[in-house]
């Protein structure tokens, strides 16, 4: 299983991505059964590969045979396949959520066949530009899988109504300032040691004598990846892009994206150019800016009054706790990041799903808008309660635990930066508690407002959700207090790993 | 020395049109500039003295001393495309935004969305 | 960019001011960094000594590649180039969801512009540019391996072949303002996307394929066709760059028609240059 799942992670999606519009295009039918059985053929080889590799130890890869540094290896060990699982598995939630209309958010024209299977190409190539950065132990290679996604991406936030192509263009133009930056930085550092392969250059690095050309290098990678991760002040992309995105691809945008930059800035700064003394500074530069981010974020989600605006700037508050996790690099710290990662990424992507839904059918993003809705559908409530009570921090739900790590690795840090964090996020909590209760009273204690063409109509309202979007808000619901139930066993199990995995990386770096 | 100051050159000029130019399609052609300028940097990188191109021709074995690097040039001629593709999309985009809003001006565009 | 819309001209003009400053900051930066890189042209630069002499010295015995560049391409660096391929059917993929597939149409809409450029003269000359161009292309393709060419080239060659053809005469095939003499030519737009979907099939399934004969994912040397591995390796190269030429070719169409159709349908002005935006 070793040998062949690697590559059918990085093959599948970009296969399928030619596979379903082809099929759109020869029988215009709909493509639904076979996207959801790749999606789920992904995740079950992220899983196959995250079983492997916890079980048995990393897993290098050398695509088309040739070794690194001159072909270019893949790399799964306890990180890469954790974010890998992530991914493939927001991935199915999102493919199923594409089964209705699959960009009706409201303005949208109604979906044909042929659509829906252009748009779950898209899904498929930004899973699969995701996959391939997770998995690469290569620089370069990381850069063309960047641009996968971010294309894959450009075309789902566009695909809704003409704000929407605005937020895309505006999110093209950051996302390409930030790959061409990055790329900037790789050639920098190609030039300084003639590889590509990240191990080499892990090993290459240390008697590199040029040290502000790997300045330069350091912080060329840093901005760009930081673009990409939303760390604030560079977040200005993020709003825009998560609020007018149709309603599927936003749950999945909003989960995933930001965060595998973030692990991508994890693997370069924290471990490959960990060494060198600009990197050092570059991740204390982190941590102060996702305080600030986590501060800001908080404050300014508070300021809304739409919904999915106020998400998608807790988001950039989330990014900032999981980059100053990243900018700490203690196992405790990474761990936290990591765990804080999955923890958002399955609050958020239920909250994105409920939000868009909601936007969709009850016509208008406003908090009065969620009016009523508790009484009318308690189960679809309950669950994005779950997820709101998730990202304010509330046990048993996975959102403390991740708190929990973060703070501790805070706390064990010290120093200005360590209080600073620990009070950010503390202060993040309560700007939680104050935007989400917002919206939880107004879902349970409040009247519906009554409008005035439901009113004269006499059927009752229905369903505040359709099927295929109520069903990945329960679940994802149902996995968010499994990850924290279970965050104790996982705590016990799995962190011993990562923690080996952190020393190894310590104990790399010269 | 020259030619990586001419892409650092090209590079600044590509971000700052990019930040400061009011009209969104020629935003987009300072991002062509920009991934110009790192494809220029690629490619010096590649240039060996006294070397040739790195194709093969008549005669004995290949020395690695006599022709250029072929890794930069591959790496480019990745970036080129990538570069297309996103002039592609972005000039795909930029009729979408045209047809609905009726300009490319970013400052009455802001104006419209509000 | 990178920060939110600005609340008005002041905030623009704070942001020209920062923006002044950081600019020259940064060249300054990026030419401080580059004064300690090796010397421009240095043989014994790492870039030139460390990776990069296995390519050139073993290439042609390894992969059967005269072009070296084509080696590292196709085949030491061949997922990079899968990812390239992917890069640009996104492109394709993404202006087909954008301008050419909304609206609740069943069918995608005839390609071509709303007034070709059809004369005489131009009518003429593409008659006789048109076939030597696609010819070019898959020479270009075919000959990638000992010269300078290969897939993407050949493709974009190809893809500007269809171009001409649309321009002059306008939409190929359903849909009026076709030249009348000219019989209906080139792929349609969705043949266009075909042909790019089926690119991407053949460079995955020419790496599957290798993995089902036990080889790593596009690791071409244990596909059974010959017993020479150089040899094989040039031969699946070869199906790796007519894949790549194929997805380009696609996508260069699928972009000219989108973002023609985009233009002819929403009113968008041609060769205006400057429109009321400015």
């Amino acid at each position: 299983m070793r040998d062949v799942l690697p590559g059918l992670l990085v093959a599948l999606p970009l296969l399928g991505a030619a596979l379903i519009p082809l099929l759109a295009a020869l029988s215009r039918r709909p493509t639904r059964a076979a996207a959801l059985a790749l999606h789920a053929a992904i995740l079950a080889a992220a899983l196959g590969l995250f079983g492997s590799a916890a079980a048995d130890g990393p897993i290098r890869y050398a695509v088309g045979g040739w070794p690194g540094p001159w072909g270019i290896e893949l790399w799964f060990d306890g990180l890469s396949t954790l974010i890998a699982v992530l991914v493939a598995g927001m991935a199915c939630f999102a493919s199923f959520a594409q089964t209705f209309g699959a960009d009706r958010n409201g303005a949208a024209p109604a979906s044909t066949p042929l659509r829906e299977g252009l748009l779950r190409g898209a899904l498929l190539l930004l899973v699969g530009g995701l996959l391939g950065i997770v998995a690469t132990r290569d620089v370069f290679n990381l850069f063309v899988f960047l641009e996968i996604s971010s294309l894959a991406a450009y075309t789902l936030v566009a695909s809704g109504e003409g704000r929407g192509a605005v937020a895309a263009f505006r999110y093209l133009l950051a996302g390409t300032a930030a790959g061409s930056l990055y790329l900037f930085g790789v050639g920098f550092l190609y030039a300084l040691t003639g590889t590509l392969n990240m191990d080499d250059l892990a090993a290459r690095l240390p008697s590199v004598e040029a040290d502000a050309a790997l300045t330069v290098a350091v912080v060329l990678i840093a901005v760009g990846l930081s673009i990409k991760a939303a760390l604030f002040p560079l977040h200005g992309w993020l709003p825009d892009t998560y609020v007018y995105t149709p309603t599927p691809a936003a749950g999945f945008i909003a989960a995933v994206m930001a965060k595998v930059s973030a692990y991508a800035l994890l693997r370069l700064l924290g471990e490959v150019l960990a060494g060198t003394e600009a990197g050092a500074v570059v991740l204390e530069v982190m941590i102060w800016l996702g305080v600030a981010g986590v501060v800001a974020g908080g404050a300014l989600a508070v300021a809304q009054r739409a919904v999915t605006r106020m998400l998608a700037w807790s988001s950039i508050s989330a990014m900032g706790m999981i980059l100053i996790g990243v900018g700490m690099g203690s196992a405790l710290a990474i761990t936290g990041a990591l765990f804080h990662m999955a923890a958002h990424a399955l609050a958020k992507g239920c909250l994105f799903f409920g939000a868009g839904g909601i936007r969709s059918f009850e016509d208008g993003d406003e908090v009065g808008r969620w009016a009523g809705l508790g009484s009318r559908a308690p189960w679809t409530l309950a669950a994005l309660t779950v997820a709101a009570l998730s990202m304010i921090g509330i046990p048993p739900t996975a959102g403390f635990f991740s708190k929990y790590y973060l703070l501790s690795a805070s706390v064990e840090a010290g120093g200005p930066a360590g209080i600073a964090a620990f009070a950010a996020i503390i202060l993040s909590s309560l700007l939680a508690t104050v935007y989400f209760l917002r919206v939880l009273e107004a879902a349970w204690f409040r009247a519906p407002a009554e409008a005035p063409d439901r009113a004269a109509s006499a059927e009752p309202p229905g369903p505040v959700l359709p099927l295929p979007l109520a069903a990945p808000v329960v679940g994802l619901a149902v996995l968010v207090l499994l990850t924290g139930i279970f965050a104790h066993p996982f705590e016990r199990h799995v962190l011993p790993d990562w923690e080996s995995g952190a020393a190894r990386i310590a104990a790399e770096a010269p | 020395m020259t030619t990586y100051a001419f892409a650092a050159a090209l590079f600044t000029i590509g971000l700052a049109g990019m930040a400061l130019l009011p009209n969104l399609l020629r935003k987009l052609l300072a991002m062509n500039v920009m991934q110009v300028a790192v494809i220029v940097f690629f490619v010096s990188l590649a240039f060996k003295d006294g070397a040739t191109v790195p194709i093969l021709g008549e005669g004995g074995a290949p020395v690695a001393a006599e022709f250029m690097n072929p890794l930069p040039h591959t790496l480019m001629l990745t970036a080129i495309v990538v570069s297309v593709s996103t002039t592609g999309l972005a000039l795909g985009l930029l009729v979408r935004i045209r047809s609905r809003f009726e300009t490319l001006n970013e400052r009455r565009l802001l104006d419209k969305l509000r | 960019m990178g920060s939110s819309p600005p609340p008005g001209r002041e905030a623009t003009r704070v942001r020209r001011l920062l923006g002044a400053a950081a600019f020259p900051a940064l060249f300054l930066g990026l030419v401080l960094g580059m004064a300690e890189l090796p010397e421009f042209g240095d043989p014994a630069s790492p870039a030139s000594t460390h990776v990069s002499p296995r390519f050139i010295e073993d290439a042609a015995a390894e992969t059967g590649a005269a072009n070296m560049v084509t080696a590292v391409l196709a085949d030491y660096r061949g997922y990079d180039t899968l990812g390239e391929t992917a890069v640009i059917f996104a492109a394709g993929l993404g202006c087909l969801v954008i301008l050419a597939a909304a609206g609740g149409r069943p069918n995608l809409p005839a390609a071509g512009m709303s007034h070709p450029f059809g004369s005489v003269i131009l009518d003429a000359a593409t008659r006789i540019l048109v076939p030597v161009v696609l010819l070019f292309a898959v020479y270009v393709l075919i000959h990638g391996h000992i010269s300078p060419g290969g897939g993407f080239q050949g493709g974009v060659l190809f893809g500007s072949g269809l171009i001409m053809m649309r321009l002059v005469w306008g939409p190929a095939r359903e849909g009026g303002g076709r030249h009348p003499d000219v019989p209906a030519f080139g792929p349609s737009l969705r043949g266009s996307l075909i042909l790019a979907c089926a690119g991407i099939l053949g460079y995955a399934g020419i790496g599957l394929a290798a993995m089902a004969f036990g080889g790593e994912f596009l690791n071409y040397g244990t596909l059974p066709l010959g017993s020479d591995p150089a040899h094989v390796r040039e031969l699946a190269t070869l199906g790796i760059e007519a894949a790549v030429f194929l997805t380009v070719a696609g996508t260069v169409g699928v972009l000219f028609d989108t973002i023609s159709i985009g233009m002819r349908e929403n009113g968008v002005p041609i060769g205006s240059g400057r429109g009321p935006g400015e």
